[in-house]
Parts: structure tokens; C-alpha cells; sequence
């Protein structure tokens, strides 16, 4: 009964189109995703994806160091870009719930990222996937471009 | 340095609709903090109203913030509040995690940190602070509106020092 690291996986040289963890064992009950991330572009976001097929829902807080606003969004996670100070990361945690139940699955996310601006989103996002399979992969991809060396991603499981 | 702990404490599937599911005896040494997972629906719509050592003294208060599918945001607060609010769960699966920091310690009020995930609309945080300075030894979880939902999972977690 703790919390245990599953696998870490660190982007190397030339970036990656995704990161993902394919095998995820059944036996335990939350499944939690640490993440640092930066694009190749100047695009901001990154979605998960679990397993194959189902339809996402999200409804999303978001402050970018001047205002604050709401939407159903597309996207679950933000990136740090191409142009956000350099050597920075974003940092993302994810939380599924129950991930091995046969009910669809209730996922919650908090994400930043960083930048030395006034510009600077950070993210609380509640997500469902209508999927009712157990979780057995999950996909981390950029809305555009690549994740850049050294971006992270690390799961554990809660059991 | 310490060897990081997350262990499940208790936890309870809800088996028939209920309004409440109370977790008395809570470890009394061995953790610092609590993590609470609620996973679940409600028939409509239940709001999650928590109390700490069955104590319904006007001594929970909390400031919020919330982003809705109207595209809305809104921030609100109360003080001296009978009980904690936690968000809501709703016919969709819903997600509760609720963090209570320093749950034993008895020379200082507690401090929740919350999250509720009602995806069908809304986000919400919260931050929380019980008035006591008894050390926790029992939550109840209280579902008010139209209950928690069979098949409801809570889930305590243990945090060491």
C-alpha cells in the first residue's frame, strides 16, 4: 500500500512526437503523472489520451498572470513553447481515480507554465474519458510540434 | 531523510444510496497529513459537506474558485460555516481530492487544500481552515442534495512525516 514510481521517461536528443506508457498493470487503485514539458513551437498545450477510442470532456480554470477565465477545453495539459524563457519546463500533475473500474474515469489536473513574463498560464482541468476499460496506456502528445530533450514524465501508481 | 509514505488508510464503496459515510478511529500517529479521494456520483446533484469529529460548530470557513462549461469564473468565500463544502458530485462520474495537512496536531487550527472535478460543470478549489485544535480522528463525509450514489469509492490516504 504506497505510492510507487512506475517508469520515468526523459525525451532525448531530436525530441519526441509523444511520451507514452504502454503495460500499465491493473493491480492498483490511482494512477499519478508528473510531467515537464516543452515544445519545439509556439504552441502552449498537450492532451492525454488512455488506451484507444472513448470521448474526452474538461472544463477548465485558467489565469495567465492577467486575467482569468473558463472554458470547455481541448487540451489537458500546458507546454512551455519555443519562445518561453529558455531552459524552463512547464509542470503538470495528473490524478485518475479508480483507474482499473469498469465506470468511466474521473482525471484532474493541475498545470503551469513557466515563463520570466508576465504571460504565464497555469491550469486546474477536471476530465472524463467515457472509456470503461482499465487504464493499460496512456499518451502524452503535443497539440503541435514535439516535445523538446530533457522534457519528463514520470508515473506512479497508488495502490 | 524520511522514507515518503501514501498509504491507504480505509476505504469504503457505498453500497445502497446514503447521505453520509462517517470514518471514525483514524490513526493517531504514524502520518502528518490526510489525503482524501472521493470517486463517484450522485443520483443528480450532492453536494460534499464534510465535518471533522462529528463537530457541527460554526467552525469551518473557506475562500474558492471555480471555472464552469459557461465559460463563468467566480470566487467566493464564508466564514464560520456548521461544516466544510468540497465541492459537488453529480450524475457523471465526479472526482474529489481533498489534502488535510497536520491533521493530528493540537497547537494549531487545520489547513485543507481541495480539489472537485464536476466535468459536466464545473472546476472548483478550495482552500479551507477547521477552527480546532483537537486532533482529527473522524470525517464524515456528508453527500447533501440527493446523496452518494452506489458504487461511490472514498479512499483515505495516509501521508508520513
Amino acid at each position: 500500500m504506497t505510492m510507487t514510481l512506475v517508469e520515468t521517461i526523459t525525451v532525448g536528443s531530436g525530441g519526441a512526437a509523444s511520451i507514452e506508457f504502454t503495460g500499465i498493470a491493473g493491480d492498483a487503485r490511482d494512477l499519478v503523472l508528473l510531467l515537464s514539458l516543452r515544445n519545439s513551437v509556439d504552441s502552449p498545450s498537450a492532451t492525454l489520451s488512455f488506451n484507444t477510442g472513448g470521448t474526452y470532456s474538461r472544463v477548465r480554470l485558467l489565469g495567465n498572470g492577467s486575467a482569468a477565465s473558463s472554458d470547455s477545453a481541448s487540451v489537458d495539459l500546458q507546454s512551455n513553447t519555443s519562445v518561453s524563457t529558455a531552459n524552463t519546463f512547464s509542470n503538470s500533475s495528473l490524478c485518475v481515480s479508480n483507474y482499473a473500474s469498469s465506470a468511466a474515469k474521473s482525471y484532474s489536473v493541475d498545470s503551469v507554465n513557466e515563463n520570466n513574463a508576465t504571460l504565464a498560464n497555469q491550469a486546474i482541468i477536471a476530465g472524463s474519458w467515457t472509456g470503461t476499460a482499465a487504464i493499460t496506456s496512456l499518451e502524452v502528445t503535443p497539440t503541435s510540434g514535439n516535445f523538446v530533450e530533457h522534457s519528463t514524465a514520470s508515473l506512479y501508481i497508488i495502490s | 531523510m524520511a522514507t515518503p509514505t501514501y498509504d491507504l488508510i480505509v476505504s469504503s464503496t457505498v453500497a445502497t444510496l446514503t447521505t453520509s459515510v462517517t470514518f471514525s478511529s483514524l490513526p493517531s500517529t504514524g502520518y502528518q497529513d490526510l489525503v482524501v479521494v472521493i470517486n463517484g456520483t450522485a443520483e443528480t446533484e450532492s453536494f460534499i459537506r464534510p465535518r471533522f469529529n462529528s463537530d457541527s460548530g460554526n467552525n469551518y470557513s473557506m475562500v474558492r474558485m471555480e471555472g464552469n462549461t459557461a465559460g463563468n469564473t467566480e470566487s467566493t468565500s464564508s466564514a464560520s460555516a456548521s461544516d466544510m463544502i468540497w465541492g459537488k458530485l453529480e450524475d457523471n462520474n465526479g472526482l474529489i481530492i481533498a489534502q488535510i495537512f497536520d491533521y493530528l496536531a493540537t497547537d494549531k487550527h487545520k489547513s485543507l487544500l481541495v480539489r472537485s472535478n464536476a466535468v459536466q460543470e464545473k472546476v472548483e478549489a478550495f482552500a479551507l481552515r477547521y477552527a480546532s485544535t483537537s486532533a482529527i480522528s473522524s470525517i464524515e463525509i456528508r453527500g447533501t442534495g440527493t446523496g452518494l450514489e452506489a458504487g461511490t469509492l472514498i479512499s483515505i490516504y495516509g501521508i508520513a512525516a
